[in-house]
C-alpha cells in the first residue's frame, strides 16, 4: 500500500496527482470524439505546431498557459491555410506547415543568450504544477467537459450520419469545427504539465482504450475517462519508483493500456 | 393537398451550377413515387431540394409536413458505438433542447417504432453489427421517430438480401398507407413498376407519372444513355457498376 502512497506524500507530488487527474477528465472524453471524427493527426499537428508559442512565452517569462493559447491559434491558422493549399494536398501542406513550426519554436528555443528549458516545453513539467497552473487546467478542462456533455447529441447525429445530420437537428460542419475548438482548448490545459510531445497521448491512447472496449458511446467515454485518469495516477507512481520524467511516465502507461485494450 | 409540390425547381451546391434543371411534380398522401436516374442525375440533389438544404435552389418547392432522409446504410458509420435503440432515438434530438434530457415519451416512441419494423428483440445490437436490411429498416424506424410526413429513401434496396428487400417493400407501403408520402431513388425498373408514381430524373425531369406510362424503353433509354441495356424479350436492365460515391 505505501507503495500507492509514498509518491503523494509530498505536496508538490499531491499537486501533480491533482494536475493529471484534472486533464484526465477532459482528455479521456474528448479523445473519444476526436476518434470517432477521425481527427487525430488534427491533435497531434495542432500540439505540436504550439511550440514557438510555449518557446516565446518562456522567453517572454508569461504563464505557459498563454504561449499554448498564442501557439495554437498561429498554428490552427497555418495548418487550416496549409491544408487548403490544393497544390500540396491536405495532410502534405499540414505536415509542412507542423514541421516547420517545430522548427521554429526549436530555434528560438536554442538561441544561445537564452536557455528557456525547451525540454520542459516538449515534455512538460507535470511535477512543478504550481496552484496557478491547476487552476488554470481545472477552468478549461471544465469548459472543455461542460461542452462535450451539452452537445453530446449533436456530436453524434453529425459524426454518425453526416447525410441526414441536418435533418435530425445538427449541421455536421460546425459540429467538427466545435470539437477542433474544444480540442484546442484541451491542448492549452494540458501543454503545462506534458509538454508539447506528450499530451496528445492523454488524448488518444484512453480513447482508442474506450471505443475499443466498450460497444456503446456512454460506456467508452466512461472508460476512456478512467483510462485516462489510470493512466495519470499509475504514470506518477512508476515515474517515482523508477525515477523517470512524470509527463513521459504517464504517456507511457495510457500508450500500454491502448495497447492492452487493442490486443485483446 | 399535396403533400409535396415542386414546380420550376432548378438549382445545385454552386451558384452557377445546376445540379437539376425545371423539376415539377406534385405527390399526395399515400403516394410512393420512384425516382429513377443514373448516378450523378440529381437524385440526391433533389432529397436535398426537398429538404430545404441547397444551397442554390430556384423555383418552387413545398412540403407540407415533416420531411425526414433515410441514407443508404453504407452511408451511416458502421464504426460508431451506437445501438439500434440509440440510432432510432436520434430521430427525437431535433425537437429535445440541447440541455433537457431526451423525454421518457421519445424513448417510447423509438421503442415502438423498431417494433414496427420488427426489430423490437435487436434492439440493443450495435447498429454496425446488423445486416443491410437490419439497419435499413432502423433508419426507416429513425424517421418514424422524427414524426416524417415525407420520407426521402436513398436506394433503401441496394445491398439488402432478397426476404428483407421484400419485407422493407411491404413495410413502404404500409407507411404510405398511413397517408404519409414517399420519394425512394432506386436503380431498379422492376421495383419502380410496382410503385404508384415514377420520376425520371437526368438533371432534368424526363417524365413524370404512373409507371405504366412512364417505363416505356424510350424514356428508359433518355434517363439512363449508356448505362441501359435491354434485355432480350423488351426488358429493360440498368447496368450500374460500382457506385462512385
Amino acid at each position: 500500500m505505501s507503495w500507492l502512497t509514498d509518491p503523494f506524500a509530498q505536496a508538490f507530488t499531491q499537486r501533480a496527482l491533482v494536475e493529471v487527474l484534472v486533464l484526465a477528465l477532459a482528455c479521456g472524453p474528448l479523445g473519444v470524439w476526436i476518434l470517432l471524427y477521425r481527427q487525430s493527426y488534427a491533435a497531434e499537428s495542432i500540439s505540436h505546431g504550439m511550440l514557438p508559442g510555449l518557446v516565446v512565452a518562456a522567453l517572454a517569462g508569461a504563464p505557459l498557459v498563454l504561449g499554448a493559447a498564442g501557439g495554437v491559434i498561429v498554428a490552427a491558422v497555418l495548418i487550416a491555410l496549409a491544408g487548403r493549399d490544393e497544390r500540396l494536398g491536405g495532410d502534405t501542406g499540414v505536415a509542412v506547415a507542423v514541421s516547420a513550426l517545430f522548427g521554429l519554436g526549436a530555434v528560438l528555443a536554442l538561441s544561445p543568450e537564452v536557455p528557456p528549458r525547451l525540454q520542459e516545453l516538449l515534455f512538460g513539467d507535470l511535477l512543478g504544477a504550481t496552484a496557478g497552473d491547476i487552476a488554470a487546467a481545472a477552468v478549461l478542462a471544465a469548459v472543455v467537459l461542460a461542452s462535450l456533455a451539452l452537445a453530446h447529441r449533436r456530436l453524434s447525429i453529425s459524426g454518425f450520419d453526416p447525410g441526414a445530420a441536418r435533418s435530425l437537428g445538427a449541421t455536421p460542419r460546425r459540429w467538427e469545427l466545435a470539437l477542433l475548438v474544444l480540442l484546442a482548448i484541451a491542448t492549452v490545459a494540458a501543454a503545462p504539465g506534458l509538454g508539447s510531445l506528450l499530451l496528445v497521448a492523454l488524448i488518444l491512447a484512453p480513447g482508442a482504450a474506450g471505443l475499443r472496449l466498450a460497444a456503446r458511446l456512454p460506456a467508452a467515454l466512461a472508460l476512456a475517462t478512467g483510462v485516462a485518469a489510470l493512466s495519470g495516477v499509475a504514470g506518477l507512481v512508476l515515474s517515482y519508483h523508477l525515477g523517470i520524467a512524470a509527463g513521459a511516465s504517464v504517456a507511457l502507461c495510457a500508450a500500454a493500456a491502448a495497447g492492452i485494450a487493442l490486443a485483446r | 393537398m399535396s403533400l409535396v409540390r415542386t414546380e420550376g425547381l432548378s438549382g445545385g451546391y454552386t451558384a452557377g451550377r445546376d445540379a437539376l434543371h425545371d423539376i415539377g411534380f406534385a405527390l399526395e398522401p399515400g403516394d410512393i413515387a420512384g425516382v429513377l436516374g443514373p448516378n450523378g442525375g440529381g437524385k440526391t440533389t433533389l432529397f436535398r431540394a426537398l429538404l430545404g438544404e441547397l444551397p442554390h435552389a430556384r423555383g418552387t418547392v413545398e412540403v407540407a409536413g415533416r420531411p425526414a432522409y433515410v441514407p443508404q446504410t453504407e452511408h451511416a458509420r458502421l464504426d460508431f458505438p451506437v445501438s439500434a435503440f440509440d440510432v432510432a432515438l436520434m430521430g427525437a434530438y431535433g425537437r429535445t433542447p440541447f440541455y433537457r434530457r431526451i423525454a421518457r415519451a421519445d424513448r417510447d416512441a423509438a421503442a415502438e417504432a423498431l417494433e414496427r419494423v420488427g426489430l423490437a428483440d435487436r434492439s440493443r445490437d450495435v447498429f454496425g453489427t446488423l445486416s443491410g436490411g437490419q439497419r435499413q429498416r432502423v433508419l426507416i424506424a429513425r424517421a418514424l421517430v422524427q414524426r416524417a410526413d415525407v420520407l426521402l429513401l436513398d436506394e433503401p434496396l441496394s445491398g439488402v438480401d432478397a426476404p428483407s428487400a421484400a419485407r422493407i417493400e411491404s413495410l413502404l407501403a404500409e407507411l404510405a398507407g398511413e397517408g404519409r408520402a414517399l420519394l425512394v431513388a432506386t436503380h431498379d425498373v422492376s421495383q419502380a413498376q410496382r410503385f404508384d408514381r415514377v420520376l425520371c430524373l437526368h438533371t432534368r425531369q424526363l417524365a413524370f407519372g404512373p409507371p405504366a406510362e412512364v417505363l416505356t424503353p424510350a424514356c428508359l433509354q433518355q434517363t439512363y444513355g449508356a448505362e441501359l441495356v435491354v434485355l432480350e424479350g423488351g426488358r429493360a436492365a440498368v447496368n450500374v457498376g460500382h457506385h462512385a460515391h
